[in-house]
């Protein structure tokens, strides 16, 4: 596996072609609901691009649609990007000898997508056991063009969104893209009752005041997980 | 309905979040690793996350939720998590998902 520069890049955006589809329908409704929450047209165009994680934006807008107070959406929607600290943490040690530029650069353009395409792509360099000298420039191709691809997605649905018949029901699609990731998560350690309990939590807590449930049920979902890894692990 | 800049100011506050997140372990200030406990939650977290995020969305979207639309859109995420589970994927799943749902909204 001998491989250039130049086509490590390539390959990047390769990847990035490939996730297209399924950010299209995801950053149109994102997009759509920014407008629902009362944004202009020049913020929900900020949002993204500053932003970029659509779970993150979605929380965010949602609650602001069911009127959390805003502390509350903030810290919603920051506790939804938490997650990504497992990443960087990863790319830690990967990035020990790279300049400082490189290495902000890496974590600013950080989201679950390109982070998953990264392993798979160390995986099988592993595999051939060959080494991958353009790992990060195929990386940050990657995960630079998807920011464009999320950037644009979402203006589409800013500027078109409103001309699409709600009989189409195109919202329904925010549920199912998380759906589609869940299902593909179900096979990770203890992420069915993960499931179960965020989705029961979630519905218990609903009516907590302040819209503190989504912060509530993670808090107390996460805490049951631990504690039983905690029991599983004493009894092995 | 909110001032617009306390909607700037929201959209500014959870981007500088995430990107203190981000940044966390490779930012200027990054040093050492993630304590276990502390990966350890983080990789419990997105199962939890995501459930507790659609779940009063799928039952309170739109309509009440005896709306006789929660049967076919409760199908429809089914069919959905199904084929992810199975086919992996992310834009299939949810096309799935989609036409279920019109499906039974067509013929049921």
């Amino acid at each position: 596996m001998s491989e250039t520069r130049q086509q490590a890049i390539k390959a990047g955006i390769q990847s990035t072609v490939i996730l297209a589809p399924s950010y299209l329908s995801f950053g149109i409704v994102t997009g759509v609901s920014a407008l629902q929450a009362g944004f202009s047209p020049s913020l929900a165009l900020l949002s993204p691009a500053w932003i970029f994680g659509g779970s993150a934006q979605v929380v965010m807008t949602q609650l602001i649609i069911a009127g959390a107070p805003l502390w509350v959406v903030c810290i919603s929607a920051i506790l939804v990007n938490a997650r990504m600290m497992v990443y960087s943490a990863a790319f830690n040690p990967l990035l020990r000898e790279a300049s400082q530029r490189d290495r902000s650069l890496a974590a600013a353009f950080l989201v679950d997508q390109s982070f998953a395409a990264h392993t798979a792509r160390a995986a099988k360099f592993e595999q051939a056991k060959s080494r991958d000298p353009h790992w990060l420039a195929y990386y940050l191709s990657h995960s630079m063009s998807l920011w464009a691809v999320w950037l644009a997605t979402n203006a589409l649905g800013i500027f078109v969104g409103s001309t699409i018949p709600a009989e189409w029901e195109l919202g329904f699609t925010i549920p199912l893209c998380f759906v589609a990731i869940m299902g593909g998560l179900l096979r990770q350690n203890l992420a069915g009752l993960g499931m179960l309990l965020g989705a029961g939590l979630s519905v218990a807590l609903f009516t907590l005041p302040l819209k503190l449930g989504l912060i509530a049920s993670v808090v107390l979902g996460v805490s049951v997980l631990m504690a039983i890894e905690n029991l599983r692990a004493k009894h092995a | 309905m909110h001032e617009a800049w306390q909607l700037w100011l929201v959209v500014l506050l959870v981007g500088a979040g995430t990107l203190l997140v981000r940044q966390s372990f490779l930012g200027p200030w990054a040093r050492g690793e993630l304590p276990a406990w502390a990966q350890r939650a983080l990789k419990l977290a997105p199962p939890v996350i995501f459930a507790a995020l659609i779940t009063p969305m799928i039952f309170l979207m739109g309509e009440p939720s005896t709306n006789p639309l929660l049967i076919k859109r409760l199908l429809a995420v089914s069919a959905c998590f199904a084929w992810a589970y199975w086919r992996g994927g992310q834009f299939m799943p949810v096309c799935v998902g989609m036409l279920t749902l019109h499906l039974l909204k067509a013929f049921w």
